[in-house]
């Protein structure tokens, strides 16, 4: 099953890597990507994620990433379900 | 799990201090002062050489390696003991992925590092320069946070921000990457850094706590599974009034050892791969879990599957992101374990039967010291060694069959007195650890164990103990063998014996001896109470190679992929 993550995360050098490591990391494909920077410091990323094999449970895979120093927030909300066009989780 | 700092470092933080211009390097080596950084292990080269440069003078004492693996070993011992990040450093390139090794092993096993590592010049990053290796990007799976400084009016913060990083919450390594042009620019950037005690972790939710205890007081077969975190946490003590509190019996992984004393009563040993029967036995019997501290790592849980069938999960931990990742848990309890522990179980629950069942068990699956033959027992040599050297013992072990026979036969009064590389399983770690670990704790009695294959690994870091006079005790178990791989061979793979054989080491004694340490070779088992004595009243380093029987396994065993249950026996 697919997916979809909303990241929000400070932007800073080397932010996008450890994140997108994370997922990879972790044992998920990343389906498709998009980022936008919010603001000069933040910035906004949506993922849709889709786990390799069984067993790889993406609420686990978001703690992960919110442990990540300089990840603000992570979720599907609004934002995510709004750009993706439907409720996935 | 936070890492409380044994003591607290001066405080920095008062009046602004003249900002006259210095060097970028000059203001990290001020930095690391404030922050009450003691030693450092280290190797220069190129690109590090501005910090080498602005060294001599400093209150830092820098310890020179012969190996940078050897200097991120060492610095991973020195926050095991301290709970206070070791710090190391190596030059750009190779002197970087030299260290790579000892930053995965502290990542694995949650250990306070801080990783300072030369770049060339930032104008040349990206163009393939000399020895440029994008460190940065090589480390990031193995680190909890990393950073690259580009401006050098950040690098007071930045660097104190890595410190807090590294010791709080869950420890782990924080690596600094520090471009030559940002090391050797002239600012004048006031030192500013706030210091120890880094902000408290969030308390615990009461409602969670509830659920626990309600479970605890309602369980007949309850069990603590102590994992390192607790140490981690700088909840020994509060886990230590838990147990006399509630007289719950305790099991605990390979980092959890020392927690509670080895003797403790309600202690019934190791868990998992090579732990106790009876641990094994209590947790498939065992209706309750309270997990402290642990992540049900698969050298511990066995096949994941059947381990504790019958038991429901308390999951106490520091890291949200650890509940629920292998095991489902029933009740889970996040943010500070110090808090959690303390109001956990406030009432000893009546399992009087469990706790006789439990000790019954023990007494059964007891390890005997009994072996046939004349030579070398090396689980009844370890044992005594550990009795022997009392409460200062402390263990650096290597990675093998002798590592396996310290965590199970050796006597351990608080979890610093077991260095093992656990998740990582690094072979290499134990004399670089030793002293990391000596230099930490000058009183210790620091042991190394090693293997003859793992002392290869770094075994020029004798020449380090020779240097700095380290006391540190080094015990050589020589199978002339890759011992656990050997066993493996043996049992799993029908005994179809591939590169195993060491039957042409050097002759370890007289290695040390070139190296200036003073060394003994023990081969018969009426030397050792001998050999003991002469180990713990050497004053200085001393290595006892010790020989014994090639053929020798560690035993218990559950068979990888197996239940804990299936333990196979000598
Ligand atoms: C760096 C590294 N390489 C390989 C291994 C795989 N390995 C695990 S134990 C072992 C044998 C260790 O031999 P020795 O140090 O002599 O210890 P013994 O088992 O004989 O006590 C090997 C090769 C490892 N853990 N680490
Ligand atoms: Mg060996």
């Amino acid at each position: 099953m697919d997916h979809m993550l909303h990241i929000e995360l400070d932007h800073a050098e080397g932010a996008v890597r450890r994140v997108l490591g994370v997922v990879e990391g972790r044992g998920f494909e990343i389906r498709s990507i998009s980022m936008d920077a919010v603001q000069a410091e933040a910035a906004s990323m949506m993922l849709c994620v889709h786990g390799r094999g069984p067993g790889r449970d993406p609420d686990i895979l978001k703690r992960q990433i919110a442990r990540l120093y300089g990840v603000r927030r992570v979720g599907p909300d609004q934002l995510a379900t709004a750009r993706s066009g439907e409720t996935r989780t | 799990m936070t890492a409380m700092p044994a003591q607290p470092a001066p405080d920095v933080t008062d009046a602004p201090q003249p900002a006259a211009p210095r060097t970028g390097a000059r203001l990290l080596v001020k930095t690391l002062e404030g922050l009450g950084v003691e030693v450092i292990f280290g190797y220069p080269g190129g690109a590090i050489m501005p910090v080498y440069d602005a060294l001599p003078g400093s209150a830092l004492k820098h310890i020179l390696v012969r190996h940078e693996q050897g200097a991120a070993f060492a610095a991973d011992a020195y926050g095991r003991m301290t709970g206070r990040a070791g710090v190391c450093m190596a030059t750009s390139g190779p002197g970087a992925t030299n260290l790579i090794t000892g930053i995965a092993n502290a990542y694995m096993d949650s250990v306070p590092m801080v990783a300072i590592t030369g770049q060339v010049a930032s104008g040349l990053m990206g163009t393939d320069a000399f020895q440029e290796i994008d460190i940065f990007g090589l480390t990031l799976p193995v680190v909890k946070h990393s950073v690259i400084l580009r401006d050098p009016a950040e690098i007071p913060e930045k660097v104190a921000e890595a410190f807090r990083i590294a010791e709080s919450g869950r420890p782990g390594p924080v690596l600094i990457d520090l471009p030559k042009d940002v090391a050797q620019a002239e600012i004048a950037a006031p030192l500013d850094h706030p210091r120890r005690p880094w902000p408290k972790p969030a308390a615990p939710e009461a409602a969670s706590i509830e659920t626990a205890n309600a479970m605890i007081a309602r369980a007949e077969k309850p069990l603590l599974y102590i994992g390192g975190g607790v140490s981690r946490a700088g909840a020994v003590d509060t886990l230590r009034a838990l147990a006399a509190r509630a007289a719950i019996p305790a099991v605990a992984t390979l980092q959890g050892l020392g927690c509670l004393p080895t003797e403790h009563d309600d202690f019934i040993g190791m868990l998992g791969m090579h732990g106790l029967k009876a641990a094994n036995l209590a947790v498939q019997e065992s209706d309750l879990l309270i997990c402290c501290g642990a992540r049900f790592d698969d050298r511990a849980t066995g096949q994941l599957e059947t381990f504790a069938p019958n038991a429901s999960v308390i999951h106490i931990d520091g890291d949200h992101a650890e509940i629920g990742k292998l095991r489902r848990a029933d009740a889970a309890i996040t943010g500070d374990l110090v808090t959690a522990l303390e109001r956990l179980a406030p009432q000893r629950p009546s399992i009087d039967g469990w706790r006789g069942h439990v000790a019954a068990l023990k007494r059964e699956h007891a390890l005997s010291y009994d072996a046939p033959g004349r030579g070398v027992y090396a689980p009844a040599f370890l044992k005594k060694l550990s009795e022997a050297a009392g409460d200062s013992f402390v263990a650096a072990c290597d990675v093998g069959q002798h590592q396996m026979w310290v965590a199970q036969h050796c006597r351990f009064s608080r979890p610093q007195a077991h260095l093992t590389s656990g998740g990582l399983g690094a072979m290499g770690y134990g004399l670089p650890a030793g002293i990391g670990a000596q230099m930490a704790a000058p009183d210790a009695t620091v042991v190394t164990v090693s293997g003859d294959g793992s002392i290869m690994m770094n075994i020029q870091e004798l020449a380090t103990l020779r240097r700095y006079r380290t006391p540190l005790k080094i015990v050589l178990l020589d199978n002339s063998t890759l011992g656990l791989v050997r066993q493996w061979q043996e049992l799993f793979f029908e005994e179809n014996f591939s590169e195993v054989d060491l039957f042409d080491n050097p002759d370890f004694a007289e290695v040390a001896e070139a190296f200036g340490v003073e060394a003994f070779t023990v081969a018969r088992r009426d030397e050792t109470d001998a050999a003991i004595d002469r180990i713990l009243n050497t004053r200085g380093s001393i290595l006892a190679h010790v020989r014994i029987d090639p053929m020798e396994n560690v035993w218990p065993l559950v068979p990888p992929g197996r239940s804990n249950a299936e333990m196979m026996e000598a």
